[in-house]
């Protein structure tokens, strides 16, 4: 049921996104966010619908804890990425008012930050997924 | 081949050590070459010296590494320790068009050049998260090799095919890279060196195969990083007394800034076309921005010859950790990439706002604007000695002077068609009386006559270098920090050292990745199932042969429009092999029907939109006009454009098919009216990787389901223990 509502509201958000994008949605809503704040709404919609299908298609095969675990972590890491590699970015233009050794903040969390970041998610990924294999006896070379 | 706990080779035991040695030898021979330097040595004896000792490494290494045995051929033996491994990717991300080019970006874009720089590096990611764990316990020889076992024959075919496409075309991308660097440090001609590039190649790639390929990448990675890092570090130290300057650009960006501002005030910079270096969205606006991110990224997460490398690793845990190492040695470069942009721009910035005459333009300028590197107010002192050229060979008029240029095919041409009448004039008379010139007197009469007439014909009335007159090409971004910083040519050598190795290190890995897929998944699983391990491997060397052969081939034959289309590579090799990869592995209801449709129909429409708004773009916009995103004002000016080239005769018609072309093309940061939604040709990817996702589902949920051994398959690629789905049985039965 949960994930049938989801799959729902991505349509709703996708639609909004799509809208946004044809620049219907400003004869109702006085807010102009551009192609990019569009396609970002779109995204959205997309990745919720991909996660409400995934999950209609998960709840067969229950019984696999080592796989629900391991595809809950990806789901972590997509959300993660998502964040680091588009959301920071598109608040570029509000971070650049602060400055960080002489790098506005926009322009750090692209030039450093976001490369820096994917860096430990990658570190902690790994060590996260060997941590599920152990403790659900299917590491290898035991 | 065993997975898992296994006794260490010497070899490996001692790998650390080995590359220890190898890191300070090096450094040594860079000390001890500047020392001579210093005493007198000439030059470019030191420069070549530098290039010859990177070289001959390779060298020792391939030969080193030749091997007999097929699963070292194809996969290293699988015993690739993930640190190394992860160099070896570095080394093969940091290809010599990103070396070189990609600083340059940053340097024309601005912010927005840095999502070259998020894709690229957030790829890893995707890579590590969603694919390279499951390819890895497949036990695969090749990425078509997992379209074969989990969708069947023709899903394989496919694979194949597509990664021939977009890899052919990076692998002589590459050759031409390594063409020009080699004979511009060199200085040889252009065609030798690409054939001598040809032949390191298949040093390294035919005697040991992936083995020799995967410890090159490593050492080449080294000795990039050093050369990456070495010239900027010292300007770092120059400008701002400290040797980071992944630290010290922040001051320098701050610096620019208020340079810019200044800039305007002196009325040496026009505010209507100077963009600021930090602001975001200026130059590609937010939808391409993050278009251009998204494609980049499921690029790399799905560039066979990067993912194939992790192939190499003992096990799936390895590999996994591989990728994290991966990223970190990326993260090394990436990091100073935007640090020679911002460096760049200071010293430019700051030459223009000191008020520089022509007459006292620094040397440096007169070095890259020989290269054609630097243009000043669109002419370049290549373009005078071209000019010389056609009038030794008897052009009298500009007319001559264009035809020759053409007929040469220079590389100023098309820059010399762009220039106003008056100063194709001012270069022809400059010409017939420089025409026995040398160097300096060439460059005074340059400086003296030439650059008045460019700067009055483009409205520049201080009589100084302006920031609108000054431009810097980005590839000259990397190549002119030494000179510019005055370093000594030991650190120009070691630049091109470490050009040459980026070049290398992505040839051999494009090479090798295309001739396996041909040799593995045709030869052997397709046309001949029989073959005994012998003469596989001897194939898949002779198809090694032919395909660097022909990329070199083409390299020689100067595709320059080629290095424009590297940028194409990341979204069709993420419309062709990413939903089906992701979804063969996340999915088990899909099916080699729906894999088939998905492929076909996303690598198509990617090709199909990148293909039409570049060559064919006025066509385009006349059939998707309604899907344009431009406004009245630029579907007026197609308009007019279109009728006065329907009206015009003879030489205009020429013109007026040039005028109407780019404003239904555009450029390379703002799409021209030929385009859906506003997005940019490289950025397709957008619509042909949810198009690719949604044929695969709606074909593989109208079709049968897989049969019950790839269910078993998928289940057994999912789970880390046990041995290799695809076991290496030929290397076992062979022992």
């Amino acid at each position: 049921m949960l994930a049938m509502i989801e799959i729902g509201f991505g349509i709703v958000v996708l639609a909004a996104g799509l809208a946004a994008g044809i620049g219907l949605a400003g004869r109702f809503v006085p807010l102009t966010i551009g192609m990019g704040g569009a396609g970002a709404i779109a995204l959205l919609g997309l990745i919720l619908i991909a996660h409400g299908i995934f999950c209609l298609m998960l709840r067969r095969r229950t019984d696999d804890r080592h796989w629900l675990r391991t595809t809950g972590l990806m789901w972590v890491m997509l959300t993660l990425l998502a964040f680091f590699g588009f959301a920071v970015h598109a608040l570029a233009p509000l971070l650049d008012a602060f400055k960080v050794a002489g790098f506005p903040l926009g322009y750090y969390m692209a030039a450093q930050g976001a490369p820096i970041a994917f860096v430990i998610m990658l570190f902690l990924f790994a060590a996260r997924a060997d941590t599920i294999d152990v403790e659900e006896g299917v590491a290898e070379g035991e | 081949m065993s997975r898992g706990t296994r006794p260490e080779s010497d070899f490996q035991q001692n790998i650390g050590k080995i590359f220890a040695i190898f890191l300070f030898g090096f450094l040594a021979a860079g000390i001890l070459l500047s020392i001579f330097e210093r005493l007198g040595a000439p030059a470019h004896l030191v420069g070549y010296s530098v290039i010859a000792i990177t070289l001959a490494v390779y060298a020792v290494i391939a030969v080193l590494a030749r091997t007999g045995s097929e699963s070292e051929y194809f996969v290293a033996g699988r015993d690739i320790p993930p640190v190394y491994n992860g160099m070896a990717t570095a080394a093969e991300w940091m290809s010599g068009a990103t070396f070189i080019g990609l600083a340059g970006m940053v340097y024309l874009l601005g912010h927005d050049g840095l999502a070259y720089l998020i894709g690229m590096t957030g790829g890893f990611v995707l890579m590590a998260v969603l694919i390279v764990p499951y390819l890895r316990k497949l036990g695969a020889y090749t990425i078509p090799e997992f379209f074969g076992a989990r969708y069947g024959a023709f899903p394989r075919l496919l694979a194949v095919i597509i990664l021939a496409i977009t890899t052919f075309a990076l692998l002589v991308a590459q050759m031409y890279g390594l063409g020009l660097i080699a004979s511009r440090f060199l200085d040889i001609p252009y065609e030798w060196a690409v054939w001598a590039g040809l032949a390191m190649i298949l040093l390294s790639t035919m005697l040991g195969g992936m083995k020799a390929v995967t410890w090159s990448q490593a050492a080449q990675y080294a000795v990039l990083l050093i050369a990456y890092l070495t010239p900027i570090a010292f300007l770092s130290m120059k400008t701002f007394g400290w040797p980071v300057p992944q630290f010290t650009y922040g001051e320098a960006l701050a610096q620019i800034t208020s340079l810019e501002t200044g800039l305007i005030e002196k009325g040496l910079a026009d505010a209507r076309t100077l963009k600021p270096h930090v602001t975001p969205f200026l130059q590609l606006d937010a939808l391409n921005f993050f278009g251009l991110v998204f494609c980049l990224m499921l690029g790399v997460a799905s560039f066979p010859h990067l993912l194939m490398r992790y192939l190499t690793t003992p096990t799936v845990r390895e590999a996994r950790t591989s990728v994290a190492w991966s990223a970190f040695f990326v993260l090394l470069l990436a990091l100073t990439i935007p640090a020679y942009a911002a460096f760049a721009k200071l010293e430019v910035y700051r030459l223009i706002d000191g008020g520089t005459s022509f007459a006292a333009l620094p040397a440096w300028v007169e070095t890259y604007s020989k290269l054609d590197l630097i243009k000043i107010h669109g002419v370049s002192l290549k373009m005078l000695d071209d000019t010389i050229a056609a009038v030794k060979a008897g052009a009298g008029d500009v007319a001559g002077v264009a035809a020759y240029l053409k007929a040469s095919a220079r590389d100023t041409a098309e820059g010399y068609a762009a220039l106003k009448e008056a100063v194709k004039a001012g270069l022809l008379e400059a010409a017939k009386s420089a025409r026995d010139f040398g160097g300096a007197e060439k460059w005074e009469t340059f400086r003296q006559t030439v650059l008045p007439i460019a700067a009055k014909a483009a409205g520049n009335k201080t009589g100084m270098l302006t920031q609108g007159g000054l431009v810097l090409e980005p590839n000259a971004v990397v190549l002119a920090i030494p000179e510019i910083a005055g370093l000594p040519a030991v650190i120009s050598g070691l630049t091109a050292a470490g050009a040459l190795a980026a070049a290398l290190a992505a040839a051999t890995g494009l090479a090798i990745s295309i001739a396996n897929a041909i040799g593995h998944d045709v030869y052997h699983k397709i046309l001949d199932p029989g073959a005994p391990a012998g003469r596989r491997l001897a194939v898949s060397r002779l198809i090694l042969l032919g395909v660097a052969f022909a990329a070199a081939y083409g390299a020689a034959r100067r595709p320059t429009d080629i290095i424009s289309l590297v940028t194409w590579g990341f979204s069709l090799a993420a419309a062709g092999f990413f939903p089906a990869l992701v979804l063969g592995i996340w999915w088990k209801r899909a099916n080699a029907w729906g894999a088939a449709a998905g492929m076909i129909a996303g690598f198509g429409l990617c090709l199909y939109y990148l293909v039409a708004t570049r060559y064919f773009a006025a066509d385009f916009y006349g059939i998707w006009s309604h899907l344009s995103s431009a406004d009245a004002a630029a579907a007026e000016k197609f308009a007019s454009l279109k009728s006065l080239w329907t009206s015009a005769e003879g030489d205009a018609k020429a013109a007026a098919w040039a005028a109407l072309d780019l404003q239904a093309r555009g450029t390379a940061a703002s799409p021209g009216v030929a385009n859906w939604f506003g997005v940019l040709g490289v950025s397709a990817a957008v619509f042909a990787v949810p198009l690719g996702f949604a044929l695969i589902f709606v074909v593989s949920l109208i079709t049968p389901r897989p049969w019950p051994e790839i269910t078993a398959l998928i289940e057994e690629m999912r789970r880390p223990k046990g041995p290799d789905v695809l076991s290496d049985d030929d290397e076992i039965a062979a022992r």
